[in-house]
């Protein structure tokens, strides 16, 4: 019987034994019985070798105890226990995620371990390069990696031993929060579709109830009773549906009732950001320092000056407004009634408005003739 | 602290025309020393020297024709037929010039004039130029324009004046909602109000040491004290009683200030041989020791003007020899020229069709 050519996995993969990779499908390779005349023959493979073979095979060698594989140049002892099926067709894909998970179980550090992002790159970077080694590499290789493996296995029980409680730790926990989410999901769906059929039923009612007006004989004319009804129900119908908005919106104590995202950064809002989202103020914040304090402004005074003012086109249609000469008036009355000039301005010995004036002042009456005080100099 | 006071703080006639009354003595003694001395110096130096030397005006006798000048002011803007407040804003120009600047500097005649046209441009009322000059026998536009920049600059630029007038209306349209007093009364206190703001505090210092405000309530409690006592009591009743004690003597300062020019004295000045009688001596006075450079503003004007036009004339031409040098330097000429088109180009063209990044 020709043994089947290598089919899948990548040409770099060798398996100890046989060149082989691919599980067979009908015939055993040992015992040479066919699929067709024994129709729940299972393959079995044994994670020393990889060499598979039928269950009665297994059996049948394996029963009374270890013994060689039975593949021709393979000299690996095997046992029963240690037989199982594969779950890849191709027996180099098991064996690899066999490695990997094996390797993975000893290496089980996360990020948080270290200390900077390059270092685990540089980890993560080491661990598959051990992992390529005992995959694919040559024998030299594979011993090297299988010896630094175990060491690690070995001297670091407990550390790996910690991780792996840690990992299940968190794994659990976001386990809980997947739960915990997917029943706000469908609370929140239930709730929705509840609110649909009310709202639906409230519609399908309105017929009815219109019938009913007209039969009472309502006053009003028959379509001006259909439209007050329907109106009404319209109403109550938007009343209902608009309870969504609640539900979603304002249920940040209801936790479970929201859409909860995780994982997003904590938003800064700088100061520019900030002031965009509030109302634009004309007055750049000044509009308390704009309020007069010394008087109340009423909308209209009595004045017999003014009153033809509102009337008379003159004033009206250019845009005159009495109320800002109202306001200016009053502000003119009160402004500046507690400044006390004598004070404020007592140590504000200065001549003219600027240095420059001064000595222009000055100059202008020591200096000569026609010049004196050529402003255009 | 008031809202309204910070905002009269702001404006200029409190920043650049707001005096303690030291303090502006002190000014006005300064510029008279220094005028003083400088037309001494001034009448030594000329050809036949001036030997004695005139006397001169004392700060008092500024002070007195002063106001001569200031009541000529008026007398000329109400024959003008213009608006109360412009006259005011003429006055207050008039007062706030010669504070820097002394009556035997400039000649108060020309200035009277030019500050009234130019109380009208300040406060937005076309008058033409002729028209104005027109008006007035003996006055040429011309003369009327010479004093124009110098009074900017005493001015120090700053035409806005804060007048009471406003004020007072509002104050009376307030007493009115109150309706505690009856209309006549009111009406009175109004009319009686407005005279003395149209007179007093102009002929006074009020406007360099009080807020229109306080100017407006010192002239009410002199036409009506009840109704500034109403006033006070709403303006002030959140607030401690110091501090509307303070306002209220202020106010009772400005009014002992207004009091020393009724506006029943506006008789007495416009009658206008008895106060020519009592000012005649002090403008003799005037005339002979003013500042023999500023006599003739108009003629001052003209000599300026050449000499501006003069320097003008000289930097084109120094341009100009800039340019021919630059020209026989001509390839590094070319080459800037060339680049700054260059430069132009990029910029109109533009490496990037958006303009530059945002």
């Amino acid at each position: 019987m020709s043994r089947k050519p290598v089919t899948g996995g990548s040409t770099v993969v060798k398996l100890t034994t046989g060149p082989t990779t691919a599980l067979p499908s009908d015939i055993c390779p040992v015992c040479k019985r066919v699929r067709y005349l024994n129709t729940d023959m299972e393959f079995l493979i044994n994670p020393e070798c990889y060499h598979p073979m039928c269950s009665n095979c297994v059996n049948n060698i394996f029963k009374s105890g270890p013994a060689q594989c039975p593949y021709a140049t393979c000299t690996k002892t095997l046992r029963q226990r240690g037989f199982r099926s594969a779950f890849f067709g191709d027996l180099a894909v098991e064996r690899e995620v066999d490695i990997r998970r094996r390797v993975a179980a000893a290496y089980n550090m996360v990020e948080d371990d270290f200390e900077t992002l390059r270092d685990y790159n540089n980890y993560l970077q080491d661990v598959e390069d051990l992992t390529f080694d005992l995959i694919s590499g040559g024998d030299d290789e594979r011993q090297a990696a299988e010896q630094k493996l175990l060491h690690r296995e070995q001297e670091f029980r407990e550390e790996i031993e910690r991780n792996k409680r840690r990992g299940r730790e968190a794994e659990l926990s976001r386990q809980k929060r997947d739960a915990a989410e997917a029943e706000a999901a469908r609370q929140r769906r239930l709730e929705e579709q509840r609110e649909e059929a009310l709202a639906r039923a409230e519609e399908a009612t309105i017929n009815a109830e219109v019938m009913e007006a007209l039969a009472r004989g309502e006053p009003g004319s028959a379509a001006e009773i259909q439209a007050r009804i329907v109106a009404q129900k319209r109403a109550r119908v938007a009343a209902i549906s608009g309870t969504h908005f609640p539900s979603l919106l304002d249920a940040g104590a209801r936790n479970s009732n929201t859409l909860s995202i995780r994982g997003l950064k904590t938003k800064k809002i700088s100061d520019e950001e900030e002031d965009l989202s509030k109302p634009y103020d004309p007055f750049a914040g000044l509009g308390p320092a704009l309020e007069p304090s010394r008087y109340e402004l009423h909308d209209t005074y009595p004045n017999s000056w003014l009153e033809p003012a509102g009337t008379n086109d003159d004033h009206r249609v250019p845009g005159y407004s009495i109320s800002e000469y109202v306001a200016r008036a009053m502000f003119d009355a009160f402004a500046g009634l507690g400044v006390s000039i004598a004070d404020e301005k007592k140590d504000a010995a200065r001549g003219p408005g600027t240095v420059a004036a001064a000595e222009a002042a000055a100059t202008n009456r020591v200096s000569g003739r026609v010049n004196v005080d050529d402003v255009f100099g | 602290m008031a809202t309204e006071d910070a905002r009269y703080r702001q404006s200029s006639q409190y920043r650049l025309w707001s005096f303690s009354p030291s303090h502006l003595q002190s000014l006005r003694e300064k510029t008279s020393s220094l005028a003083v001395s400088h037309i001494s110096n001034r009448l030594r130096a000329s050809s036949p020297p001036v030997d004695p030397l005139p006397d001169f005006l004392t700060p008092a006798d500024e002070a007195m024709l002063l106001n001569f000048y200031i009541v000529d002011l008026l007398r000329a803007a109400q024959f003008c037929d213009l608006p109360s407040e412009i006259q005011a804003t003429a006055a207050i120009f008039f007062r706030r010039f010669y504070v820097t600047n002394s009556l035997m500097t400039y000649p108060p005649r020309a200035l009277t004039m030019t500050c009234i046209f130019f109380a009208c441009k300040a406060e937005g009322l076309y008058y033409r130029l002729q028209k104005f000059a027109d008006k007035f026998p003996g006055i040429t536009g011309e003369e009327v324009l010479a004093a124009e920049y110098v009074l900017c600059q005493g001015l120090r630029f700053a035409f806005d004046v804060r007048h009471p007038y406003r004020a007072l209306e509002g104050a009376i349209m307030e007493l009115r909602r109150l309706g505690d007093f009856d209309e006549t009364r009111l009406a009175r206190a109004h009319q009686r109000t407005r005279d003395i703001l149209k007179f007093s505090p102009l002929l006074t210092d009020a406007y360099f040491h009080y807020t229109p405000s306080q100017i407006m309530f010192g002239a009410l409690s002199m036409a009506d004290e009840g109704l500034l006592q109403r006033l006070l009591r709403d303006a002030f009743s959140g607030q401690s009683e110091s501090s509307k004690n303070q306002v209220l003597e202020m106010v009772q300062s400005c009014r002992a200030m207004l009091e020393k020019e009724p506006p029943e004295r506006r008789t007495t000045y416009w009658d206008a041989s008895a106060s020519k009688e009592t000012m005649k001596p002090l403008n003799k006075k005037l005339k002979k020791c003013r500042d023999p450079d500023r006599v003739d503003l108009v003629a001052l004007q003209k000599a300026r003007r050449e000499q501006a036009l003069q320097k003008t004339k000289a930097k084109v031409a120094t341009k100009e020899d800039s340019d021919v040098f630059g020209a026989s330097n001509g390839v590094n000429n070319g080459m800037s020229k060339e680049d700054e088109r260059e430069a132009k180009r990029r910029r109109v063209a533009g490496g990037d069709m958006f303009g530059p990044p945002l």
